[in-house]
């Protein structure tokens, strides 16, 4: 389960793109499956490698090409035969995944289905980043960093605190809240967890079994993850939120601390929280710069390795262009280009430089220790207790059983088919303890006011009412039109008034469609949703938005998500909607 | 053997739908088919698509959809495109965007016409009748609930640009990042919420603004679609002037066919000015996709 949860896993994005063109006539090819992260960076060296004569007059001559693969599905893919070539890119000869563990995991499930293993456990790394805390300075200020070292365990103490930062002399910023990617889709997510074990167990390698068990470890792990506002897919999702509300002047009341990679640091300074700068984009410096806080208990390093792969499509001849382009990139002068994209290079004798430096938020000096990284059968039942131990959730489902919903697509189906199975096989991914209930909307479908929705199920734990939401899921049919404003504002009410402050209190809500409601204002619903959630809420839920369909309302449905500190997700297409569901069911 | 002919008509219908799907007319097509090596010409620009010969017809956004979705420039067949503003460069940075090889190797303006406001007589906001700028329009937009303001649709060129010029009247010019566009997210509601309620007036294009719609005080349009107003209403240009360019861009070499002199013609009998020198006031195309993204 675990494993496969982790297979699952994804960096950012699944798209598989790809560059380097046609492969020159007798030419090895060495097809890459890069995280996207690195995928930039690696096309520029390979054009430059194809034109070098190392690469043209070897023999064969040798030909890099370059593709996009998350890590998660990459190592999925790699361990089912990488099926599907002409969907996926083509299959790769190097791998290179944003961390180590994910070869770990990757022989793990061969190794679980009999099969030799893929990853050779000597790849080099190509480029590092270390795992770190960010803070908004002053916050890092008021905690005396960096003359005072911080650990998890400092920040459990934070978060225990009924004071909160007022313990500091700052009221003002109200409760610690602790931002953190989900370990089972997110490469920080997974070794922020790693690293809260080794804080718990006071180790700093060969982390056990037995010492997952320990119960003075779970107090740890559960107190920790109490502090969590909530969780999320990728780390954008907290530094994009960060990001905005700095720029409205209240970036100090999003968040405390989140656990991201120091890459993401300089990216955040720089007025580019994403990393990625799109076309019109311009980098816009945030008002409070964040501070990378290197755990005094030790950190990971996310290590870019570059795996040739021991696979059955791999020739002889294609990894000696493979490693023919790993000497390549290892060269000084390639190395010294990984530190443009705010990474420290992986080749020791290169020296770590600008951007990597104090005035940028970060500490070239740091981390002082680094953790070992578990073995996978620890992995695998680390990422299960954190099933156990992660903070739980009360989550109101609200479903758009509008007209249109009734619309076919592909293969006979209707939209609500697919998002019925889909919301019904995302009510396994929330633990037992987590709260859900089911609220249907659409015109007139209470006979009651207010008719714009109707609760199906009342909220109360997912191990008692999993089969009867399933069932009212499976019965659901299209009716009319889309209250969606209306149903937004009194979803977010409802679940204010009982808000639980032991749980991520939110509500997801799918719709295919725009609001077809006499109540049309957009700016009163904003700003109902924002009154509601701005500076020190006592009672903050998030409204997490489905677009479905290429008619739902993406503009909007983002505006309502932000106005809560949540995010949207984009399903234009049907089909990707169970992959959208899983990704909003993360943030639990 | 019904079997077989059944799955010869199958067959039979695959390859015709591929056929379609490979070559098929875009919607509102009035030109030669999309053979290889085609130009296309922006359905906004009316009679001026007249002046190219064989030229296939069709929507600007329907165009940048197609050519953004394309995997490669082989599977375009694109000569060239004539469109009303920058719609080429948009599909150079949404195909960046994806990671996909750009289509466009040059870039010439044919013509040029100004974004402009129509407005009945006296209707123009009291902070817009002396000095007439998109800063005093954004403003009257944002705290004028009264007024009603009509436009084209986003979806379309004009109705695209106009909200441009009206956002570089909130940012003081159009060197707005689209980053920024958040900052400006209340005003743009507002503008389509007056749109909206333009439109349910009916304001839905010129003419009716013009004819039918009593209660709409302002439409923005450009100029060489307003053309020559009747005297109810009167064409101001604010300040800074923005302006729209016929922008032929082309992905390698202009066929023969193509007379450059015959189409420029055509867009000076259709109100167009000639080229401009300097620059046309818009966003760049990255900020105008952002924008057509948020509006759609």
């Amino acid at each position: 389960m675990v494993l496969a949860l982790l297979a699952g896993a994804c960096d950012v994005d699944v798209d598989s793109d790809r560059a380097g063109g046609d492969v020159p006539s007798g030419c090895a090819a060495v097809d890459m499956a890069v995280s996207p992260e690195k995928f930039d960076l690696l096309t520029e060296l390979a054009e430059k490698f194809n034109d070098s004569d190392g690469a043209r007059k070897a023999e064969p001559c040798a030909f890099v090409r370059v593709n996009k693969t998350s890590s998660g599905v990459g190592a999925t893919l790699l361990a089912d035969g990488w099926p599907t070539p002409g969907t996926d890119g083509p299959r790769p000869v190097i791998w290179s995944p944003s961390a180590s563990s994910w070869g770990a995991i990757l022989n793990h499930r061969l190794q679980a289905k009999g099969a030799k293993p893929m990853a050779p456990d000597d790849a080099k790394p190509f480029m590092v980043t270390p795992l770190v805390i960010a803070m908004p300075k002053p916050m890092a200020d008021a905690l005396g960093y960096p003359e005072t070292p911080i650990g998890f365990a400092d920040l459990l103490a934070l978060a225990k605190s009924p004071e909160g930062w007022a313990s500091k002399g700052h009221p003002e910023w109200g409760a610690f809240k602790l931002g953190k990617t989900n370990p089972n889709f997110s490469t920080s997510g997974l070794s922020a967890t790693i690293a809260q074990y080794y804080a718990a167990t006071g180790k700093q390698s060969d982390l056990t079994l037995e010492d997952l068990g320990r119960p003075d470890v779970d107090a740890f792990m559960r107190g920790v993850e109490s502090s969590v506002v909530h969780y999320g897919d990728i780390t954008p999702t907290f530094l994009n939120g960060l990001y905005r509300n700095d720029r409205a002047g209240a970036g100090l009341t999003y968040i405390s601390a989140v656990a991201v990679e120091e890459k993401s640091i300089l990216d955040y300074n720089a007025g580019n929280p994403d990393g990625i700068l799109d076309p019109g984009e311009q980098p816009r410096k945030p008002r409070v710069p964040l501070v990378a806080v290197y755990p005094k208990d030790g950190t990971l390093f996310s290590d870019n390795p570059f795996f040739v792969l021991d696979a059955s499509w791999v020739k002889d001849e294609q990894k000696t262009a493979a490693r023919a382009f790993e000497a390549f990139v290892q060269q000084p002068a390639n190395q010294r280009k990984v530190l443009q994209f705010g990474f420290r290079p992986g080749n020791p004798s290169v020296a770590v430089g600008e951007p990597i430096v104090r005035a940028n938020g970060v500490d070239p000096g740091q981390p002082q220790t680094t953790l070992g990284v578990p073995a996978p059968d620890v992995l695998s039942r680390l990422l299960d207790k954190w099933g156990e131990q992660r903070k739980a959730a009360k989550v109101l489902l609200v479903v758009d059983v509008s007209g249109s919903m009734g619309e076919e697509v592909e293969g006979g189906e209707t939209k609500l088919d697919l998002a019925k199975r889909a919301s019904v096989e995302a009510l396994s991914q929330f633990k037992a303890e987590d709260q859900v209930g089911l609220r249907i909307f659409s015109t007139n479908i209470s006979p009651r006011e207010p008719r714009d929705f109707l609760d199906l199920v009342p909220i109360g734990e997912i191990s008692q009412n999993r089969e009867t939401i399933a069932s009212r899921i499976n019965n659901l049919v299209p009716t009319e039109g889309t209250p969606l404003y209306t149903t937004s504002i009194a979803s977010f009410e409802f679940m204010k008034a009982q808000y639980d402050p032991e749980r991520i209190n939110a509500v997801v809500l799918l719709t295919d469609g725009r609001n077809e409601d006499d109540f049309n204002d957009l700016n009163a619903t904003i700003a109902k949703l924002r009154a509601g959630s701005e500076g020190q809420a006592r009672s903050p839920v998030r409204l997490f938005t489905i677009a479905y369909g290429s008619d739902a309302d993406k503009n909007v449905l983002k505006r309502l998500a932000e106005a809560t500190n949540a995010a949207s997700y984009d399903a234009s297409d049907p089909q990707t909607i169970n992959k959208v569901f899983t990704a909003v069911i993360s943030n639990f | 053997m019904i079997a077989r002919v059944l799955a010869l008509v199958a067959a039979v219908s695959m390859v015709a739908g591929a056929f379609v799907y490979r070559y098929g007319l875009p919607g509102g097509a009035s030109g030669g088919s999309k053979a290889a090596g085609t130009v296309v010409c922006a359905s906004e620009l009316g009679p001026v698509c007249q002046s190219i010969p064989a030229a296939v017809v069709e929507p600007a956004g329907t165009t940048t959809d197609r050519l953004i979705a394309a995997r490669g420039p082989d599977e375009t067949e694109l000569l060239a495109w004539l469109a009303p503003g920058p719609w080429a460069a948009m599909v150079d940075d949404a195909r960046k965007l994806a990671n996909k090889a750009t289509l466009f190797t040059g870039f010439e303006a044919l013509g040029r016409t100004p974004v402009v406001a129509v407005a009945k007589q006296g209707r123009l906001p009291p902070a817009c009748a002396a000095t007439p700028s998109w800063k005093c329009l954004a403003d009257a937009v944002d705290q004028d609930p009264r007024l009603l303001i009509g436009a084209d649709t986003p979806e379309s060129p004009s109705g695209l640009f106009v909200r441009a010029a009206v956002l570089n009247g909130f940012f003081g010019d159009a060197s707005y990042a689209s980053n920024d566009l958040d900052r400006a997210e209340d005003l743009l509601a507002n503008l389509e919420a007056r749109v909206g309620q333009a439109r349910a007036r009916n304001a839905t294009d010129l003419q009716r603004f013009l004819i039918q719609a009593p209660d709409v005080a302002v439409y923005l349009t450009t100029a060489a679609t307003a053309g020559t107003p009747p005297p109810t209403v009167t064409v101001v240009n604010p300040a800074p002037t923005t302006s729209v360019d016929a922008v032929l861009a082309t992905t390698g070499k202009l066929p023969r066919s193509f007379d450059k002199e015959a189409t420029a013609r055509s867009l000076l009998s259709e109100g167009w000015a000639g080229p401009g020198s300097g620059d046309d006031g818009l966003p760049s195309p990255g900020v105008l996709l952002a924008l057509r993204g948020r509006l759609s």
